[in-house]
């Protein structure tokens, strides 16, 4: 085995116990102080009446777990979209998915009015809708792609895609009141407890089921990194795979924004930072490198946001995209060296 | 001896109209073919339309005596590689990794590399004389290098045909006379039949021996 | 520590508290708007609940100081009011005069124009915010006829129709970074801030009306409505301080993760306070809402007995939804055993009358919180108990 091998191994390996470790504060730490001790006990004792039981069970462990998903989820689909548009700059909303979800989101917050100034009813009809939204836009670049030869013009046609729903959101939002206004806004800071512990099965089963087809585009993807007419010469459909590789990413971010809202930055940033990392392009490491540290990273975020201390939550899209930024920034310069 | 190709009344264009008057012409296993002609003329297209990538508007182009269009992509992965201007642009490609990807046609769901593809790699670079690069960074090479790696994967992916677009484009003088080795090399060594296009005539006549000339059949 | 001290006052020995403040808003009214004839202000307000409103006796009209809420120091607005019949004193310099009764209102808030119906002046209405989603049937039918205009939304409202409309005032709602200048450029209209919903007490809250009152010319009927409120509440009030046990009690939904609390001394902390119970957040002394993350909700109002809570849906609330949407929800005691006291926003037409039946919500809670004081009142707003 030689070294570079091992270094990857052992990336990999220090990838996972932080991730453990994070986990463990995310259970262990937030705005109610519990001394470890006694969070210990309650975890372990079959108790599970008292409140400390409810938060660390009912509220911090699915939210973790619901971090980790999310964070996985988008630094995969945004690893697949800069892969596929061999642009730098891709992320899971640059197709207009998320604006998608939004648009989706807002004509239920908005339009419905009255049946929804209370957001909280309709939880599930939110989820339902930014899917809904998600999936339109998504088919609609899918059948596209099929079309078009041109990555740069299916990203121009992304960027269209999302001005025009974000153009429809605006004008919803023009005409709306302030209650409903609040509560898409709310909507659109992201928020990791959402999803419960009554969703989180279902929300596991789907993120690693996307997560998995990821995994099995890794070679479509090594392929299309070398280029699109070499790829295409070694036998690959290219149109195939490009309808593939937008459904899959499209899929996990549809399902993460539909849930948690549109997160920013982690699937920008993380596939930046797993490929710096692993020194690689091989997406065989960068698959499960990219889900790693993604969750890694959310995990982060999630405790951030909820430090010791604060009396309220901050939105974990603010919080992703203060981390996230500045590892953009750092990565880029450390690739002009 | 069979024919590696075999290009027939073949007619190529665009949305329906020709480019190029009917072309008839056959490469031979061994063959170092200089694809010439001036600019705009269809080189591209035509190369374009031997490795399967565009249909012709009429005419056929037959691969090891079957027309390529009744190939399956990845069957016809493994009778034409190509070589084109366009190079991989991935930060965190390796020499290495890009000479491997000529063995996607050969390898598994998840291109795992099995020691038969470890040892066409290494075979590659070594007709090549790049082994020394291997662990290097692509896009820190030399124009030249990149190129010499190209052929490297060509070379790997194992192909009777191998098309090269423009394989002097960007080089200089040194190195122009290096790839013109090398191809002459794989043809008559490696019994590998190159097609290329060029404008370099000085170095193409002193090369290559069959020479396919566009100009001829220009629409006037 | 002095905000404190003036706390403690204002509540418990109100009328003190009165003469402070008037003392404070007199000296600050004054000040930028000149006029000779100080004396002919009366030195105390008419008002004596409202913290941002100020009426004075002058002459046979009125003094009228709207008090800045984002800053203490300046008035937002101040405005003579004189009957139309009387004419205008000549030592007044200013252009900042109603005429009343005010012929053409166009109003923003379903606060101010649900005052003019209620004393049976609601034809000097010509426009409203929100028409079309009004729950009152007169109203919602004088719009349908035209009668009333429809300006359209608050983010949104018509300049073009309030213009046409020829009002003689426009009562806004004032927020830090919104004025209504550009409106008085484009009309001949005085613009009326009316700050009600900042004020943090119910009875302050409903005090408003009295500014509606005189700008209809039917100041004593107002006067007369309000005294009825207040002593009303205040007798309610009084049956609540000897209570042996305060229950506990916290308001209001998520949004989604975010969970906005009221202040200790907010408007509804006033009436859990004046119903004899306990708010959970009343260490918080801010009137303001504020956000806090739901594990220390968890803590703080887990074992609450009572939650209020506001429907604003077409449709009733129900607990088992309501447990499907947010699973927190079933580790409150309040939640499990039931106690949530719930108003229906819409069925009650919450927004138009509740700010001037304060009187009423009290007694609705009261009957919840106390049961065995007010044994036969008949619940308006608040109802105990979800399907």
């Amino acid at each position: 085995m030689n070294t570079s091998n091992k270094l990857t191994i052992i990336y990999f390996i220090t990838a996972f116990l932080v991730g453990i470790a994070l986990f463990a504060l995310n259970i262990l730490v937030g705005s109610v102080h519990i001394p470890l001790r006694e969070a210990l006990q309650v975890i372990f004792n079959k108790d599970n009446s008292s409140a400390l039981h409810v938060i660390i069970f009912d509220y911090r462990f699915p939210q973790a777990v619901t971090a980790l998903l999310s964070g996985a989820a988008l630094a995969v689909a945004g690893l697949m979209m800069q892969t596929l548009f061999r642009n730098p700059l891709a992320d899971p909303s640059i197709l207009g998915i998320s604006s998608g979800a939004g648009l989706g989101v807002a004509s239920v917050i908005l339009v419905s009015g009255s049946l929804a100034v209370i957001p909280h009813w309709t939880a599930l009809t939110i989820t339902s809708s930014a899917f809904f939204g998600a999936v339109v836009v998504l088919a609609v670049i899918t059948l596209l792609s099929r079309r078009l030869n041109s990555m740069v013009m299916l990203i121009i046609i992304g960027i269209m895609i999302a001005y025009l729903t974000g153009a429809i959101t605006d004008i919803l939002k023009y005409f709306s009141r302030k209650e409903e206004i609040h509560a898409f806004v709310i909507w659109g800071l992201g928020d990791f407890s959402a999803v419960g512990t009554s969703n989180l099965d279902f929300y596991t089963v789907t993120i690693i089921a996307g997560l998995l087809c990821g995994m099995l585009l890794s070679k479509t993807l090594n392929m299309l990194i070398i280029g699109e007419s070499y790829a295409e010469n070694l036998g690959l459909n290219i149109r195939r795979a490009t309808a593939f590789t937008i459904a899959v990413s499209g899929f996990l971010t549809a399902v993460v924004t539909a849930f948690c809202g549109p997160i920013a930055f982690l699937g920008l940033a993380v596939p930046h930072l797993a490929r710096f990392i692993f020194h690689s392009s091989n997406h065989i490491i960068l698959t499960p490198a990219s889900a790693l540290i993604g969750a890694d990273l959310a995990l982060a975020c999630n405790l951030i946001a909820r430090l010791p201390g604060l009396e309220e939550t901050l939105p974990i899209n603010a919080v992703t995209a203060l981390i996230g930024a500045p590892i953009v920034i750092y990565v880029i310069f450390r690739y002009r060296k | 001896m069979q024919n590696i190709l075999e290009i027939d009344s073949l007619s190529i264009g665009y949305n329906g109209n020709a480019i190029l008057k009917p072309i008839t012409w056959a490469a031979a296993k061994g063959d170092m073919i200089a694809l010439t002609g001036s600019n705009g003329l269809g080189k591209s297209t035509l190369l374009r339309v031997l490795s399967g990538r565009t249909r012709p508007i009429s005419g056929t182009v037959r691969l090891m005596g079957a027309d390529i269009h009744t190939f399956t992509p990845k069957q016809r992965a493994k009778l034409v590689s190509i070589v084109l201007t366009e190079r991989p642009e991935d930060m965190f490609l390796k020499v290495k990794d890009v000479v491997a990807s000529g063995r996607f046609p050969y390898s598994g769901l998840f291109g795992k590399i099995s020691e038969n593809d470890e040892k066409h790699i290494k075979a590659s670079l070594e007709v090549i004389g790049i082994n020394h690069l291997i662990n290097k960074d692509f896009t820190s090479l030399s124009d030249g290098e990149r190129q010499k790696v190209m052929i490297a994967k060509a070379i790997a992916q194992d192909t009777p045909l191998i098309l090269m677009d423009e394989p002097m484009a960007f080089l200089d003088y040194k190195s122009r006379i290096e790839i013109f080795e090398l191809m002459t090399k794989m043809t008559s060594e490696e019994g590998k039949t190159v097609i290329f296009s060029s404008h370099d005539l000085d170095l193409v006549n002193r090369y290559c021996e069959k020479q396919w000339n566009l100009e001829k059949w220009a629409v006037s | 520590m002095f905000e404190k001290i003036l706390h403690v006052l204002r509540t418990n020995i109100s009328l003190l508290a009165v003469v402070i403040f008037a003392f404070f808003s007199c000296e600050s009214g004054n000040s930028s708007l000149q006029n000779n004839d100080n004396n002919d202000i009366t030195s105390s307000n008419i008002n004596h609940h409202s913290k941002y409103l100020a009426i004075k006796n002058y002459k046979s009209g009125f003094y009228i100081v709207i008090k800045n809420p984002w800053d203490a120091d300046k008035t937002l607005d101040e405005f003579y009011v004189f009957p139309d019949s009387v004419g205008i004193p000549q030592e007044i310099k200013t252009k900042r005069i109603i005429k009343s009764p005010v012929k053409s209102a166009v109003t923003f808030s379903s606060t101010q124009w649900s005052v003019f119906l209620q004393l049976g002046e609601i034809e000097r209405v010509s426009g409203i915010l929100e028409g079309q989603s009004a729950t009152i049937k007169k109203v919602k039918a004088l719009v349908k006829e035209g009668l009333i205009a429809d300006i359209g939304s608050e983010s949104n409202f018509d300049r073009e129709k309030i213009i046409s409309l020829k009002p003689d005032i426009i009562i806004y709602t004032p927020y830090p970074t919104s004025n209504c200048s550009d409106l008085e450029r484009l009309t001949d209209a005085l613009c009326v801030p009316f700050a009600d919903y900042l004020e943090n007490t119910p009875l302050g809250r409903a005090e408003w009306l009295k500014l509606i009152g005189i700008l209809c010319g039917k100041e004593k009927e107002a006067s007369q409505w309000f005294s009825d409120i207040e002593t009303r509440y205040n007798t309610l009030k009084i049956k609540c301080d000897t209570v042996s046990r305060k229950p506990t009690v916290f308001s209001d939904l998520p949004y989604g993760n975010q969970w906005y609390i009221a202040g200790g001394s907010s408007y509804i902390a006033q009436f859990f306070k004046d119903a004899g119970a306990e708010y959970v957040f009343s260490d918080d002394h801010s009137a303001a809402s504020r956000l806090i993350d739901p594990e220390k909700m968890l803590l703080r109002a887990g074992n609450a007995d009572f939650w209020r809570v506001t429907n604003s849906n077409a449709f009733p609330l129900e607990r088992e939804k309501m447990a499907a949407q947010n699973e927190l929800f079933t580790h409150f005691k309040a939640f499990r055993e039931n106690n949530i006291i719930v108003c229906d926003i819409i069925k009650t037409s919450y927004f138009e009358t509740a700010q001037y039946r304060p009187d009423e919500i009290l007694a609705d809670f009261i009957t919840i919180f106390h049961p065995e004081i007010l044994t036969n009142h008949e619940p308006s707003y608040y109802h105990l108990g979800l399907k």
